[in-house]
């Protein structure tokens, strides 16, 4: 017994190492691919003094990073958590140490050179406030909610802290040092500034209160030329000037004194990266951009007007200030001016223009750096755009490097199988069409290969001569980088290059190859913000029809929030080519309707295209193509649709019906989900993939009966999460339903809940189950359930499902698993056919991407395995899954904040793409069954074509001597 | 062994704390729902009572039926011309009232369904383990188009189903000690057994090779004389 127990083990392992899927040193980087990215950058600096070879960059995405300003790649990368525990509050570079402030509370210093930590330091205070951090002197001075500390660079030792004053209601927001002293300034909303200002030694030198009835919570102040405290005041169009060297009162400018003469009844901040103590850049009205300084009386006066400027910084170099200023001087193209502040004079010597793509939308901020070359002032300007893309001008305005951060913020991503050529299709529409007769037929037969003949002949001639044309691309040096982009976008054997398509929250949708992860096209729709799904930025997007409908061209659709009403905001576009289709507008259409609720047709229509259908607030329905309504209205008596109230935990269904020639939705079923004494509420709702195949109907069991498997395409998931309020016998505790839901009928398949146990929950719903992690509080483990329905040893009926006549209560069988990692996110593999067998890819906190086979989930693992089992092949039951490191499918390339992970068939069975999308992006193959389709690439075709021939050539002489022999036995 | 025994009391204690919290709060009581049904299409269906549910026990699925009234005659007219083009019918119960009004869980099926199983049906009510009704459904039979004779669409043949919202799955790591110490008994029990001498453990496969052996040595001269001889019979 025991010798079968080791069997049973070994067999148990042999079987872990059978699915393993694992890569060889050489093919690192064969069929994956990743990509750093660092997010929306928010502070800026030169590396100082002189060289200005490196950026320090912070970022909205919790990065600081130290970036080559020749190239544009990261030198190094420093990623914190999530949320707003690691935000970086503050930066401050002073040449030898870059000092930064996280979540209001940490301070830290950082080597430049490595990006190594000296030290970090916790201050008191809120961490909601946002924290600011300075040099002075040897010191660090760091602002909290409540407290200015002053810490000496060297060591966090024998550092000061001051208390601030009334810091309950005063907010204190802005920290600043000017000749050795250290302002910190305070402020409450409609009544006054607070300034303090603090000695080198923490002594304070003087406490003020000023008077600032102007404040409100959309006036926005920083601090100018060193010591001004200057506010733009909304209300009553004036900039409010205070001096924090002498703070007596606020000494106001309207701004129609300023002698700007476009209408100006509005002014903003340009945000600048860098201070400077000669004057400041604001933007009135909506295009006009001026330089304005403080007088000592504290009066703000207009130095000058750059009436074609797009962007302007104020920037020093060797003792003289310059304003370098974008300009628009055509369509994508701008004009770089340089001048001298003291004699406005342009200082270089010939127009540099550079081309600046429309889809990066306006430049909303610019910082330069200049130096001498050869008796001439050369210059470096990274530029900020609206898309969150960051690019670099040098010399003669060429754009040295540009960085697409957009693609740290994906909202949608979906990939979409690229055309087949023209030929092929053409190919494929003989066989497709049923009412031509034999003479039109064979007349399409001849003139497709005729044209086959052409493309083989042209593209023989295109050979010869792409030799030449690329040894002379060799010889220019080769500086474009999309060389093999020029390949054309088509469909490969088994479909492994696919597109896919992304939308990102600027609003930018781009197209990338997935092959290599270029970008192929990409289209700038600032108006389109998410919509907030369960606390996640999403945008809807759908693939409306796909690639394989030669001659109608392939469309997606993409459905936001118009960015200033909140209304339905849609976009639609050809995915391969990005171009959007005809009677779109450029920055998308904008529909007079909120919405509650949209989904994609399954049914296409005559021209192959899926209608979109929008619910909006008042439950009628629209569609998206408009011309598809009165398809959707002879299919709407079989258009069921639901809608959640998160909140109140509520799910309706609807059907749609034809009121006064409209669509509207009609309430058919309502589900409470809620508890009230658990205020419940739903965290989320998984529904399974709309174009998933499933293979198999059943499960063949150890005595050869099968399992019929619960195939129910219409079952959502939901999760509700709650807590059980205390009682005197118990403290409170958290708890999560799973309810799994008929979204037809409203039908409540089956429902469950875990005591003690909170979120975030993941969910998979795939085929007939549902995986889902949470968090066990009581034994403070993660654990991982898994569901699977069958209908039972009969099926009810094979050919369609029908939500009405569906069985009731399919059996459900649960277990439940310890996964000894924490996750950000999981999903499952997806293969054209569904017969490979489906892999879990989980996305770990730790950076790896892990795949663990579906078999090791299945709840069927017997905890005693008998022979029965073992001729079924389920692995025996043990409570904690296996991480095994061969389970990482990016081996050594570290991911940060994994957001989701997207898998999708591509045209071999055993094979499927998947994408990681977060602040790195990654993209693999992955085999979750071997590859059970294609011969190896040692495989010896030589040798068994000759054995084979051999054999034939053997049995043929065979034969011939056989028969001579015959014959001359008949002959004796 | 200290570490797994202590592993295993944990776990003893996680299951009986387990169990006796999950019983603590459930819900047993009876508890009397209004079931409301219409037969209407529109956006705005007007429902009347139908009768009502009488949840005697949740945990062991008691649950009845009991109903106002027969199908009216108007009613009856209603199911019929809604199964003439189609319809649905649709049936709610009232769980709770707050100040935007009452509360309901409602579904629907398909009219023809109703009227050709002759007015019987399986209620399935969902109710989590406090007792909060959270949904309601109806299974019925195929829809084939079939004639129902007036006199089976009077009286409503209910049957009424309770499903309870399950406790979720713990990984079961009792058992799986349990399992793992019996294996490790096993284990030990058979290594005493066996601590003979490898002499006395395997001497039934020793002996008879040495036996072998011995034969063979004691053969082979001969052995060797008779190919001779065969040999030389061949010349």
């Amino acid at each position: 017994m025991a010798a079968t127990g080791m069997n049973f083990q070994l067999l148990f392992y042999f079987a872990c190492l059978s699915v393993i899927y694992a890569l060889y040193e050489d093919q690192i980087g064969k069929f994956d691919w990743r990509q750093q990215y660092i997010g929306k950058v928010n502070r800026l600096y030169w590396e100082q003094p002189t060289s200005g070879k490196r950026l320090f960059v912070s970022t909205e995405k919790n990065v600081i990073t130290s970036l080559n300003s020749a190239s544009g790649k990261i030198v190094w990368r420093k990623v914190f958590e999530e949320g707003r525990r690691g935000e970086v509050d503050d930066m401050v570079h002073n040449g030898d140490v870059l000092a930064t402030v996280h979540a209001g509370r940490r301070v830290a210093t950082w080597h430049p050179a490595s990006g190594n930590q000296h030290w970090e330091i916790f201050m008191d205070g809120d961490d909601t406030h946002k924290g600011s951090v300075r040099f002075v002197g040897d010191l660090v001075v760091a602002l909290s909610s409540s407290k200015v500390y002053g810490i000496p660079l060297k060591v966090a030792k024998d550092f000061w802290e001051v208390e601030l004053p009334n810091s309950d209601t005063v907010n204190y927001k802005i920290l600043e040092v000017y000749d050795g002293k250290t302002y910190a300034v305070g402020m409450t909303l409609g009544s006054e500034v607070k300034v303090l200002s603090i000695g080198q030694d923490g002594a304070v030198l003087s406490t003020k209160s000023i008077l600032a009835g102007f404040l409100r919570q959309n006036t926005e102040c920083r601090v100018v030329q060193g010591y001004y405290l200057m506010c733009l005041c909304k209300m009553t169009d004036s900039i409010q000037v205070l001096n924090l060297q002498n703070p007596k009162g606020f000494v106001a400018t309207s701004i129609q004194d300023l002698g700007v003469q476009e209408n100006s009844e509005s002014i903003y901040w340009i945000k600048s990266f860098n201070s400077n103590e000669v004057g400041e850049i604001i933007r009135v009205g909506n295009d006009m951009i001026v330089i304005v300084n403080v007088g000592t009386n504290g009066r703000v006066s207009l130095m000058k007007q750059l009436p074609k400027s797009v962007i302007a910084d104020i920037v020093n170099y060797e003792d003289k200030t310059y304003i370098v200023s974008l300009e628009q001087t055509g369509h994508e193209e701008y004009g770089v001016s340089l001048y001298d502040m003291s004699s406005w004079e342009q200082v270089l010597d010939h127009n540099h223009r550079l081309h600046y793509a429309s889809h990066h939308g306006l430049p909303e901020q610019i910082s330069c750096f200049l130096a001498h070359r050869s008796g001439k002032i050369v210059y470096k300007i990274v530029v900020l755009s609206q898309d969150y893309s960051l690019q670099l001008i040098h010399k003669t305005g060429k754009i040295a490097w540009r960085r697409d951060e957009f693609m740290a913020y994906p909202t949608a991503v979906e990939m979409v199988d690229l055309p087949v050529s023209e030929n092929q299709a053409k190919f494929e529409d003989e066989f497709g069409s049923h009412d031509d007769n034999v003479m039109t037929m064979f007349v399409k037969r001849v003139k497709t290969q005729l044209s086959q003949l052409q493309t083989f002949v042209i593209q023989q001639i295109q050979k010869l001569r792409g030799v030449k044309h690329h040894s002379v691309v060799i010889e220019e040096g080769g500086d474009d980088d999309d060389v093999d982009d020029e390949e054309d976008l088509l469909r490969d054997e088994f479909s492994l290059h696919k597109m896919i398509v992304m939308a990102t929250t600027p609003g930018k949708i781009v197209g990338m190859r997935s092959i290599n992860g270029h970008i192929a096209w990409q289209h700038f729709v600032p108006e389109l913000n998410p919509f907030d799904r369960f606390g996640k930025e999403k945008v809807i997007l759908h693939v409306q029809r796909t690639t394989a409908h030669f001659p109608h061209l392939p469309q997606c659709v993409v459905l936001g929030k118009n960015k200033v009403s909140g209304r339905a905001h849609v976009f639609a576009f050809n995915p391969i080519n990005g171009q959007r289709i005809s009677q779109m507008p450029v920055g998308g259409l904008h529909l007079p309707y909120n919405i509650v609720q949209s989904f994609l047709l399954g049914e296409w229509d005559k021209d192959f295209m899926k209608p979109l259908i929008l619910v909006d607030d008042s439950y009628s329905v629209h569609t998206f193509p408009s011309t598809a309504q009165s398809f959707v209205t002879e299919q709407s008596f079989n258009i069921y649709m639901y809608v959640s109230d998160i909140d109140n935990g509520m799910i309706s269904g609807y059907r749609i019906i034809k009121q006064q020639n409209k669509l509207v939705a009609d309430n058919v079923w309502k589900v409470n989900i809620q508890n009230q004494r658990q205020n419940l509420k739903i965290t989320s709702i998984v529904a399974k993939k709309a174009n998933e195949h499933i293979h198999s109907q059943g499960r063949v069991l150890g005595d050869r009966s099968v399992l019929y498997k619960y195939l129910n395409p219409n079952l959502i998931a939901v999760v509700t999460q709650g807590e059980e309020p205390a009682t005197s016998q118990q403290k409170a505790y958290p708890v999560i339903n799973i309810y799994l839901i008929d979204v037809i009928t409203g039908h409540i398949i089956f429902h469950d809940n875990h005591r003690k146990a909170q979120g975030p929950v993941h969910v998979i719903h795939s085929e007939n189950w549902v995986v889902y992690n949470y968090y066990n509080t009581k034994q403070r483990r993660h654990e991982m359930a898994a569901l699977e329905m069958y209908e039972g040893k009969n099926q009810s009926n094979s050919t369609v499902f029908s939500s009405f006549t569906a069985p009731h209560q399919p059996l459900v069988m649960r277990q439940s698993f310890i996964f000894p990692l924490p996750m950000y996110t999981m999903t499952t593999s997806d293969t054209e056919k569904g017969i490979t067998a489906k892999d879990i890819i989980v996305g770990l906190k730790n950076g790896g991407i892990f795949t663990l086979p579906k078999a090791f989930l299945d709840p069927r693992r017997p905890l005693a395995p008998t022979q029965e089992t073992q001729e079924e092949g389920t692995l025996p039951y043990i409570p904690e899954l296996p991480v095994h490191t061969e389970g990482m499918i990016n081996y050594n390339q570290t991911l940060y904040h994994i957001q989701g992970i997207h898998t999708s068939p591509t045209g071999l069975e055993s094979t499927c793409l998947v994408l990681s999308y977060g602040l790195d992006l990654f993209h693999t193959r992955i085999q979750p069954s071997k590859m059970f389709d294609v011969l190896k690439e040692d495989f010896e075709h030589w040798l068994i074509a000759s054995v084979v021939l051999s054999m034939l050539v053997a049995s043929f002489i065979t034969q011939k001597l056989a028969s001579r022999k015959a014959l001359n036995r008949q002959w004796k | 062994m200290a570490a797994p025994m202590k592993l295993f009391f944990v776990a003893i204690f996680t299951i009986i704390f387990g169990l006796t919290a999950s019983f603590d709060d459930e819900f047993e009581g009876s508890r009397t729902l209004t079931l409301e049904h219409s037969f209407d299409q529109g956006q705005d269906p007007v429902f009347t009572k139908r009768g009502t549910v009488v949840i005697r026990s949740v945990q062991s699925n008691k649950a009845t039926f009991s109903q106002l009234t027969s199908l009216s005659s108007e009613d009856r007219k209603l199911l019929k011309e809604s199964v003439k083009t189609d319809g649905i019918y649709r049936i709610r119960i009232p769980i709770r009232e707050t100040e935007e009004g009452t509360v309901y869980v409602s579904t629907f099926t398909k009219a023809c369904a109703i009227y050709e199983s002759g007015l019987s049906e399986i209620l399935v009510i969902s109710v989590d383990q406090s007792g909060e009704v959270l949904g309601i459904s109806i299974a019925t039979r195929y829809c084939q188009g079939i004639h129902v004779p007036s006199s089976n669409l009077s009286d409503w043949n209910t049957k009424v189903d309770i499903s309870v919202t399950v406790t979720g799955p713990a990984p079961d790591t009792q058992s799986y000690i349990e399992k793992i110490k019996r294996d490790e008994q096993e284990k030990a029990k058979g290594s005493q057994a066996d601590n003979r001498s490898f002499f006395s453990k395997y001497w039934m496969y020793i002996v008879p090779f040495v036996i072998m052996m011995f034969i063979m040595q004691s053969i082979d001269p001969q052995q060797q004389q008779g190919g001779g001889s065969g040999g030389g019979g061949g010349r």
